[in-house]
């Protein structure tokens, strides 16, 4: 190979290396999240949720919490989606259940330009501090969020159920597992 | 020559049970917590199934035991047990957990190998097609003894999702009607393939390992 080749190639490959490191950071320049369909903003156009407030701002774990507020369609049409909440925290707990909705049952019809109340109980289920949000998830749109509020919980952490079922069906299958590998002893001629 | 034989051993068991791991913790999330659910398990099911059966037709094909397969699925199930004790740390509801069934497939390549005398293309052929087919069935039992998938991502907000990921309503028959009968019918074409490359892997790390015992 001559030595001019072997400049340009090694040009080449230093362009790529400074694209690869740059590229992503100058995309992420002249992108907005809009490019990919995901609405920046955490309220949505289609449907607003307005005076969002929660009933406590401190509790226990298994003490519950109400979010309450107004989804106001901004649309013609009427629109299916649930609501629920999203929270953020600086532990990666976060866990919360929601023990009741209203308006009631899970996905939910939001008629074009209505005014519709809603309240979301939720339990807590692990202590840290929260900055809790109402979450309308608009099928065939996506997720708007409501504006937010801290919320401090405290206690023990709730756990789930244990699926007994499920370690059941595992531990049969790794017992026979056990069995055949004992009996075959394949490590002897590894 | 034992030494390399088992370096070699030791050092697909770890790579293998590493993406296992991660396999197992990511596909959980695209299962029980999106709109793409039953899409998620095809390709859940397709995955692991790829993955199992290389491994395992490597290994038994490695030491000529049957039996090997058994012993493969056991390490890449119990380390998945690992994955597990982090969707715990993250959060997840312990009784929403569900990690991937590889033994009784395993044993299934075993059996192939073993009733067909060590046959190695009945090994491909009959082991492929079965790990493929029963792979989503065992899965699928999984999904049935834990808390239901849907109901739980309504009403449990999970801990890390972004908020475009949640699921609107059951998308149960959007992409086919039964994701056991599409991951079993393109898992049992897909893993002779993978079968066949285990294989011949094995051929390979075995003319590796001679060019190594040169050195001898």
């Amino acid at each position: 190979m001559k030595m001019v080749d072997k400049k340009i190639l090694a040009v080449a490959v230093g362009a790529i290396f400074v694209l690869g490191i740059y590229g992503p950071n100058l995309a992420n320049i002249v992108q907005t999240a809009e490019a990919h369909g995901v609405q920046a903003q955490l309220q949505s156009r289609f449907i607003q949720i307005t005076d969002e407030a929660l009933t406590r701002q401190s509790l226990s774990t298994g003490e519950t919490l109400v979010l309450t507020g107004t989804l106001v369609s901004l649309v013609e049409r009427d629109q299916r989606g649930w609501i629920s909440l999203f929270s953020e925290s600086t532990n990666s707990g976060n866990r919360w259940e929601i023990m009741a909705r209203d308006p009631p049952g899970v996905v939910i019809t939001i008629p074009g330009n209505s005014i519709t109340d809603y309240a979301i109980t939720a339990k807590a289920l692990e202590p840290g501090v929260y900055h809790v949000h109402t979450q309308l998830n608009v099928a065939n749109v996506g997720p708007g969020l409501g504006p937010g509020s801290t919320v401090v919980v405290e206690g023990e952490p709730i756990i789930k159920p244990i699926p007994w079922a499920m370690l059941a069906y595992q531990s049969v299958m790794i017992a026979a597992a056990y069995v055949v590998t004992f009996a075959t002893r394949p490590w002897k001629v590894i | 020559m034992v030494w390399l034989r088992r370096c070699t051993h030791y050092l697909f068991i770890v790579v293998v049970a590493v993406n296992s791991t991660l396999l197992t913790i990511n596909s959980g999330d695209y299962i029980f917590y999106t709109d793409w659910a039953w899409t998620s398990f095809v390709v859940f099911s397709i995955a692991n199934t790829l993955m199992t059966v290389v491994g395992a037709v490597y290994y038994i094909t490695f030491t000529g035991v049957p039996g090997t397969g058994a012993y493969y699925g056991l390490i890449m199930q119990v380390y998945t047990w690992v994955a597990k004790v982090a969707w715990m740390a993250l959060g997840y509801p312990v009784d929403f957990i569900v990690h991937p069934m590889w033994i009784p497939s395993c044993m299934l390549l075993d059996l192939a190998y073993w009733a067909t005398k060590k046959n190695k293309h009945s090994l491909i052929f009959f082991g492929g097609v079965l790990v493929g087919m029963s792979m989503p069935l065992f899965n699928m039992v999984q999904l049935m003894l834990i808390a239901d998938p849907l109901e739980t991502a309504f009403k449990y907000p999970r801990p890390t999702l972004p908020p475009y990921m949640t699921p609107i309503e059951p998308q149960v028959g959007k992409f086919y009607n039964s994701p056991v009968a599409l991951g079993a019918g393109a898992g049992s074409v897909l893993s002779v393939t993978f079968a066949a490359l285990g294989c011949k892997l094995n051929t390979w790390t075995y003319r590796w390992m001679a060019a190594w015992s040169k050195w001898d």
